[in-house]
């Protein structure tokens, strides 16, 4: 099963009824809409505010998202129309749609737009979990650093690692639990601070 | 629990084993864990941490809104295989409306030379000499198409004039 095909699974949790499952593909796409939505609307907070409303209006359409592009690609749509309404309404020029197209959706790594439109309060609490998470990184063992390497950047499949490791599914699967359980460990304090912080 | 939502942040969970992991979707810690995961993610790809009471202050606004009702089916199993059906009746129909007229309109070469041999026959065994009366003949002339007028045989006369010898 495929990122694609674990976000269709959440989306049919969600048009049945189950709140949870949207709120799982929010926690999921937050950071990377607001990316996105930083080069539109350059105000942080203003971001924040954009990013929530395209959200609602997401699952407000969810009865008529049918699987037929990635759910990223429609929230894309959906993110890049709100953005421009917000735009208008406030009388400033939105970008025209060949500024982002729906290449934009899937390989948008770009993040100038967000750190020149960060406070420098959120810079702050941005570099700070970066360096956690170097940091715990760093802390781990040669073969969960290598397995959840492997996994998050290079973005392989499991049966992938197995193979670039020498190792069962099994393990692969185990050792990038623990990974991403020794990060949280250290991060999650962090995290669970600053709830009134914004981008 | 947490190796679960591991599992599925990388798609490794069959529908079964989401089914039961969604039982544990309501619990706040689940949706911490998945949040915190997904940062973890998100950071060492290079994208910068965004607002981290987005999630908390989201929840409050998702709580407002109408909960969605929406069943739909698999993009990936329901609708191509009943666009697959519809497209496979579509061409049986019309390679079957094609070969039924095609068949109606054409006979096999053995029926049309039979069909043909018995219409021989039977022109054959119709067709008799008519014999007619020589009187009925006589007087029906005046009806007959190789008369040139036709109607008006009955008030002609033949005359027949002969020389200086008939004048009185």
């Amino acid at each position: 099963m495929g990122d694609r095909e674990v976000d269709q699974q959440l989306v049919e949790r969600a048009q049945r009824g189950d709140k949870r499952a949207f709120e799982l593909l929010v926690a999921k796409y937050q950071r990377k809409l607001g990316r996105l939505l930083s080069r539109m609307v350059r105000d942080p907070a203003e971001v924040e505010d954009v990013t929530q409303e395209a959200f609602i209006k997401a699952y407000r359409a969810l009865p008529s998202f049918r699987g037929d592009s990635a759910f990223y690609t429609w929230l894309y749509r959906i993110a890049i129309n709100t953005a421009k309404n917000y735009l208008v309404a406030l009388g400033r020029r939105a970008p025209t749609t060949t500024e982002f197209d729906n290449e934009d959706a899937e390989n948008f790594e770009d993040a100038e737009g967000l750190r020149d439109s960060a406070t420098p309060e959120s810079e702050l609490h941005g570099k700070q979990i970066a360096a956690t998470v170097n940091r715990a990184m760093e802390a781990l063992p040669e073969d969960l650093r290598t397995a959840i390497t492997l996994r998050e950047i290079e973005g392989l499949t499991y049966e992938e690692i197995a193979a670039v490791m020498n190792c069962p599914i099994g393990t692969v699967r185990s050792r990038i639990f623990r990974a991403r359980d020794a990060i949280a460990a250290e991060l999650r304090p962090l995290l669970d601070t600053d709830e009134n912080r914004r981008w | 629990m947490n190796e679960d939502l591991s599992r599925l942040m990388d798609g490794d969970l069959d529908e079964a084993e989401l089914d039961r992991v969604a039982g544990e979707l309501r619990r706040p810690q689940v949706l911490a864990t998945w949040s915190c995961y997904h940062a973890i993610g998100d950071t060492l790809r290079g994208c910068p941490y965004g607002s981290p009471g987005f999630a908390s202050r989201f929840s409050a606004a998702l709580a407002a809104e109408p909960t969605v009702l929406a069943p739909r089916p698999k993009p990936g199993t329901e609708r191509p295989v009943a666009r697959w059906a519809v497209a496979a009746a579509a061409t049986v129909a019309a390679v079957g409306v094609v070969g039924w007229t095609a068949f109606s309109l054409t006979d096999a070469p053995g029926t049309a030379v039979a069909k043909a041999r018995e219409a021989a026959a039977v022109t054959s065994a119709q067709v008799r000499p008519q014999v007619l009366p020589q009187d009925y003949v006589l007087v029906h002339q005046e009806y007959s198409p190789a008369t040139a007028l036709q109607g008006v045989q009955p008030y002609l006369r033949a005359v027949s004039v002969q020389g200086s010898d008939a004048r009185p």
